[in-house]
């Protein structure tokens, strides 16, 4: 018996789990010497460098980076390494099935929204059209980066 | 089963006969209690409290209402790993003052899985509520005056299975029912020889066995509503039907007096009389990763002529889950396990023992997107009276612990 | 006159019992998610990502079948400079942030998974400069940098394994992918506008918008001006606040986190001009 409480408290203690890692996902970030947006700054990031969580606060974290402790704010860091631009717009290569029969009422059964597949886009919807037409034109609307940064510059930042 | 009437009541021969007797009035396996290994990757580290949360698999077993608010499609195992029991028998026989048994069993004791289906949920499980391997082996020397050498093997196999579907269905956005109908299968061979020397050089030998299996379906009625919010209430019914049941025993006996051989053969069909169980639950989820919950169950007495009577019971289970971080969570829970065999009078003989227990249970889990593994311990002890020696108005007192430690694992697609 | 006092009490006690159990939303599929169940706990991946974009289209989708699309080519690509510009301070660069005015007078904003964001020419009228229009666009940038939807319909995508590969067997049953989608779309609709998401969500998507402003150099008072200035229109008030929590509350919670925060030292621009120049 002694023996199964060991096996147990090593199972116990293996699903610790070590600090975490945040990865930076904005084009440049400043490291702040404290949690405050007028803070004076430690360092210059770029996006995925790679940080030491230490402390969270209020929207910031304390991590370590490049030999240097400091401050940033959790909207510019992610768990997870950037990912470059993602596009579902390839093509309309999946099959249209024939669709399950919509249930009108309010009750929602184990198993809504999961792991999804892309479904009859045209289906016609009693609360309302779904334009997708609309949806292509808007996303066809492309603005050069540059552009985009040429503007971020009258902002001064 | 105390068909058999003790014919010898000499003290040397009426103790040997009176251990072939023991396991008759004693039992490590389900007979004389409702809950014995806590089935589910969840519930079992929650004490067992899980009617009014029953949101996964092993909602299957609790209460198949619960599962209309499965999070996805699941399918899930366990495994009890290991089970060990003990019971002992104090200020005993004389010479056996210790008198314990042991029981070992590994076995995989819960699979279920559930998948939506049109406005209702269909599940299938199976379910091993209950698993004794019971062996004992002893060789005494001088055990009890005028016996110079008493040497006992026992082997004592007890199983319960239940398998089979169940479907639920969401009444309107508070209310579901559901039902599980399971295929019930209770099989039991239990084996014992006993050989005591005498001093006088002449011997006793006793060889019993027991092969019982009863066949039967178990339908479960569920129900869950939430009044308010955060809390949940489920309620259950259940009763095992009996459709067909069989026990063959034997008893061999060489009398050390008469030095004459018998053997006594017996069958019987008569099927074991069934409570009713009702369960009530409730449930309280106060924040996402705090859950309480709380069962009654209670089962009805029976009157039973073959098998003997049990009278009514009513177990508490207790839990709790706390989520430490969204990867890892704990579980604990307390819960009782009463007899369902009356209380021992002093003024009669061949009772049958009455223990009630008390159980902790603790688990850890980890979480991945799609799957958790869970490790757990259920610890249940308890003390209670017993007569050992048949024939006699002896009363001993017993205590008896049991642990388990269970794995399990959970996948969701 | 004890017994009557007895009996009105307890039909008190039981009309509050009963009005508590109406009026409270009691909703099992929600109260009993753990914290394990919610998908933004694990790592993500791409077919997470790609799942969400896939998504937020369909609901987008729907919002086109609502409202037609304003025509000005010039607004538009203004509106996208400031919203685009925006969210390159933000934490998402895998999605391509894309924005459209929608040609209705009333007074709102819009953000779907994945990165489509609307905003109405009814609330491009009620703003005087550029840091307001900013204000706005970051906070429903900040719905999906917080993946507040993605979080509350828990979508995610499938893993292409075996164990994926089992359950697709065991789930041919009924195809309920297929019929997942398509309600999570309705949920989605459904919080934007009928029930609106949960306020913590609201207050956070303001907090976090006000911290988007600062980063990207814009004044930070600006979001918190914009609230200030609607609350008074009658407007607002009526479609705003079905999906939003009462406009006091949330300029409230602002000005202490302007002020916690040290925001109030913080100049920032405001673009008067360039703004009006676009609004013409």
């Amino acid at each position: 018996m002694r023996m199964l409480l060991v096996i147990f408290l090593l199972g116990l203690s293996l699903t610790a789990a070590a600090a975490g890692t945040l990865y930076v996902q904005s084009d440049k970030a400043k490291l702040s010497a404290a949690p405050s947006f007028g803070a004076v700054s430690v360092a210059t990031l770029k996006k995925g460098d790679e940080l030491a969580i230490i402390q969270a606060q209020n929207g910031w974290y304390r991590v370590h980076a490049h030999g240097k402790t400091g401050w940033i704010p959790r909207l510019l860091v992610s768990k997870h390494k950037p990912i470059s631009r993602i596009s579902v717009l390839s093509g309309e290569k999946d099959s249209v099935k024939p669709t399950a029969r919509r249930r009108a009422s309010n009750v929602t059964t184990a198993g809504a929204a999961r792991g999804l597949v892309n479904d009859d886009r045209r289906r016609a919807n009693p609360d309302g059209a779904a334009d997708y037409e609309a949806v292509q034109s808007m996303e066809s609307d492309t603005i050069p980066q540059k552009d985009v940064e040429a503007f971020g510059k009258t902002l001064g930042q | 089963m105390n068909t058999w009437t003790n014919k010898h009541s000499g003290s040397v021969c009426g103790f040997v006969i009176a251990l072939a007797f023991c396991g008759a009035g004693t039992a490590l396996a389900d007979e004389y209690h409702y809950t014995n290994i806590l089935i589910g990757e969840r519930a079992a580290g929650m004490g067992g409290a899980y009617t009014a949360v029953s949101d996964d698999p092993s909602g299957l077993f609790y209460n198949p209402a619960g599962i209309v608010y499965a999070p996805s499609s699941n399918i899930s195992a366990s495994v009890n790993a290991y089970n060990l029991q003990d019971k002992n028998y104090k200020q005993g026989l004389s010479g056996l003052s210790d008198w314990k048994r042991k029981s070992t069993t590994f076995v995989p004791n819960f699979f279920g899985i559930i998948q939506p289906v049109g406005q209702g949920v269909i599940g299938f499980s199976y379910a091993v509520p209950d698993s004794v391997t019971e062996d004992q082996d002893l060789d005494l020397t001088n055990p009890a005056s005028g016996i110079s050498r008493y040497i006992i093997n026992f082997n004592n196999d007890d199983r319960t299975y239940k398998i089979g579907p169940s479907y639920a269905r969401a009444v309107n956005d508070r209310l579901s029912v559901g039902a599980t109908l399971y295929f019930h299968y209770w099989a039991r061979q239990w084996i014992s020889n006993q050989l005591a020397i005498l001093d006088n050089g002449s011997y006793q030998h006793n060889n019993t066995y027991f092969k019982t299996s009863e066949y039967g379906v178990e339908p479960m009625l569920g129900m869950m509503w939430s009044p308010v919010d955060k809390l949940a209430l489920g309620l259950t019914a259940s009763k095992t039907l009996l459709y067909s049941s069989s026990l063959a025993s034997q008893l061999i006996v060489r009398d050390a007096t008469t030095k004459e051989i018998a053997v006594t053969k017996n069958n019987s069909s008569m099927k074991r009389i069934q409570p009713l169980r009702i369960t009530a639950g409730a449930a309280y989820f106060p924040t996402s990763k705090l859950l309480l919950s709380m069962d009654v169950s209670h089962f009805s007495a029976t009157q039973d002529a073959t098998f003997g009577n049990r009278i009514a019971v009513t177990n508490v289970a207790l839990g709790v889950e706390y989520y430490l971080k969204p990867t890892l969570a704990l579980r604990g829970g307390i819960y009782t396990d009463n007899a369902n065999t009356p209380k021992l009078l002093n003024s009669l003989s061949n009772q049958r023992e009455h223990i009630d227990l008390l159980g902790l249970s603790a688990s850890v889990t980890r979480f991945t997107r799609n799957s958790s593994l869970t490790l757990g311990l259920n610890y249940a002890s308890g003390d209670g009276r017993a007569q050992l020696v048949g024939g006699s108005n002896d009363i001993q007192n017993v205590t008896t612990q049991s642990l388990t430690v269970f794995m399990a694992t959970s996948y969701n697609y | 006159m004890k017994i009557r006092q007895h009996v009105a009490l307890f039909g008190l006690a039981c009309m509050t019992a009963l009005g508590a159990a109406h009026f409270a939303r009691a909703n099992p599929e929600s109260f009993r998610v753990r914290v394990s169940q919610e998908t933004v706990v694990y790592d993500v991946s791409k077919e997470d990502i790609e799942a969400e974009i896939t998504f937020g289209r369909g609901v987008a989708a729907r919002i086109f079948g609502r409202f037609s699309r304003y025509d000005d080519e010039a607004l538009t690509r203004y509106v996208n400079l400031v919203g685009r510009n925006l969210a390159a301070h933000a934490n998402r660069p895998e999605l391509s942030f894309r924005f459209v005015v929608l040609a209705t007078d009333t007074i709102n904003a819009y953000a779907c998974p994945g990165g489509y964001i609307f905003i109405t020419r009814g609330a491009l009228e009620q703003m005087s400069d550029e840091a307001e229009l900013a204000g706005v666009l970051a906070h429903e940038i900040a719905h999906i940098t917080q993946k507040h939807i993605v979080k509350a319909l828990n979508i995610h995508g499938e893993k292409a394994d075996a164990a994926a590969g089992i359950s697709h067997i065991l789930g041919s049953i009924a195809d309920p992918t297929r019929v997942a989608f398509s309600q999570a779309v309705d949920k989605a609709v459904d919080i934007l506008f009928n029930h609106g998401l949960d306020k913590a969500d609201e207050f956070e998507a303001d907090r976090v918008g006000t911290e988007l402003l600062v980063l990207t150099g814009y004044d930070p008072h600006a979001l918190n001006r914009y609230l200030a200035k609607i609350s008074k229109k009658s407007k607002a008030r009526e479609t705003i606040s079905e999906t939003h929590p009462p406009f006091p509350e949330r300029v409230k919670a602002l000005d202490r986190l302007i002020s916690q925060a040290g925001l109030d030292n913080i100049k920032g621009t405001r673009f008067k001009e360039r703004f009006d120049e676009h609004m013409d």
